[in-house]
């Protein structure tokens, strides 16, 4: 089962249906069975998506003095709010040094 | 007796007393015996626009039109009927925006009947100044052609946005209504499939904040078929702990950090639009679910992104009256 938008002969738009493939052609003959896709979130919204969830993750951390490994969530976090403006976005993630 | 709702009617029973049958996909479908049944034939939502650029103040950017619904009175016999379920539009989300998508037609046909068509929505606009978004048209029915929920053309005015169409399962008015506040994060309160009433005020603002007030005039919603629900789950932060059901809301602003969602819609309800704005943030509109238009964005070219609210799919409900010959 998926998601077929169908055109017809001339390339006009026909319907969007939810249906198997030998559906859509008994019903809709001789047009064409697109599946459809959904469209693709672009990557500097769920790059910055998840540097916001990070940046939230490690908030606690960042405010207790003798949490573990402090330090380095410090600067990963210094490294998550710099991270949209610098040429590694949304490319190369930062990450959190041991 | 003649049948069984007779026999069921007889003890004390009232309204149909058998399950609802509710078609999602395509299908050729072979009615299991001969019964009378009401049918409900639904179009697909059309999407939200999502317009993102500097001259929010000069648009109006409109949800998707809802669904049409086509009813009728029907004696069944036990034989095959094709069933046409249309897909829900797409959500919108790129870089400068863009109009919302065209749900699908939904229809019913077999030997015996006429065939019933449900139109899917029109997809939102994203200059909605001139321009109405329309619901699905309705044709065959024998006892309702109820045209989808629509979004009339609205004065541009900087944030102005609206929610998606509902399903007029009445007939009744299940257009989008209008936010014109110039304020972000606010809600363009999606179409009733129950119809309009007064408490749609201009500019409401149903919104849960960080002090957990409750603003007055909060809509009521009605679950029309109550064996339907929908389930809505997330993992986002702010929402993420909770889960929303179709006890119903008619889309109200969720804040998570600086990213408002506008989520929580009941089936038949146009999804919630969202008026956008700065800071880096993220608006998401809230989606139509079962044939109901989705809410659209809009906001100024500095949020990190946002997404429209997607169509709800089609659908037919079979609702049986009595059985046996």
């Amino acid at each position: 089962m998926n998601i077929y938008s169908i055109t017809d002969a001339d390339g006009v738009w026909v319907n969007t249906i939810v249906s198997t493939l030998e559906f859509a052609q008994e019903e809709y003959p001789n047009c064409t069975y697109a599946v459809q896709e959904s469209p693709a979130i672009p990557a500097e919204e769920t790059e910055r998506q998840w540097r916001d969830e990070e940046l939230t993750s490690t908030d606690t951390a960042s405010q207790i003095p003798d949490w573990p490994n402090r330090d380095n969530i410090l600067s990963y976090r210094t490294a998550l709010r710099n991270w949209p403006a610098s040429d590694d976005f949304p490319a190369t993630r930062p990450t959190l040094g041991s | 007796m003649s049948n069984l709702t007779d026999l069921i009617s007889a003890g004390g029973g009232g309204g149909s007393p058998f399950p609802l049958m509710v078609f999602q996909q395509s299908q050729t479908w072979a009615c299991p015996t001969a019964m009378e049944a009401l049918v409900f034939v639904i179009g697909a939502g059309g999407s939200g626009a999502f317009n993102r650029s500097n001259n929010t103040s000069s648009r109006s950017c409109s949800g998707g039109g809802g669904g049409g619904c086509v009813v009728s009175k029907l004696t069944l016999a036990a034989q095959n009927y094709t069933l046409t379920i249309g897909a829900g539009a797409q959500y919108v989300s790129t870089a400068s925006g863009a109009n919302g998508n065209a749900g699908g037609n939904s229809a019913m046909s077999g030997s015996g009947m006429t065939t019933m068509t449900a139109g899917g929505g029109a997809g939102g606009k994203m200059d909605s100044r001139s321009t109405a978004t329309a619901g699905g048209s309705a044709s065959g029915g024998t006892v309702m052609n109820n045209v989808g929920g629509a979004i009339a053309a609205q004065a541009a005015g900087q944030y102005t946005t609206s929610g998606g169409g509902g399903v007029s399962l009445w007939g009744g008015n299940a257009d989008g209504t209008w936010n014109t506040a110039s304020t972000q994060s606010q809600v363009g309160v999606g179409g009733s499939p129950i119809g309009k009433s007064g408490i749609y005020a201009s500019n409401p603002e149903y919104r849960s904040d960080s002090s957990y007030n409750f603003y007055p005039n909060q809509p009521v919603e009605v679950t029309p078929f109550p064996t339907i629900k929908f389930y809505q789950h997330s993992s986002r932060l702010a929402w993420g702990s909770n889960s929303f059901n179709s006890s119903g809301h008619t889309g109200f602003m969720s804040d998570e950090g600086t990213n408002y969602n506008a989520l929580g819609n009941s089936p038949f309800t146009g999804g919630a639009g969202v008026s956008g704005g700065t800071g880096g943030a993220y608006f998401r509109a809230a989606g139509g679910i079962a044939g109901a238009g989705g809410g659209g964005v809009n906001c100024d070219s500095s949020p990190a992104g946002g997404v429209s609210g997607g169509g709800g799919a089609g659908l037919i409900i079979v609702c049986p009256i009595s059985m046996g010959a």
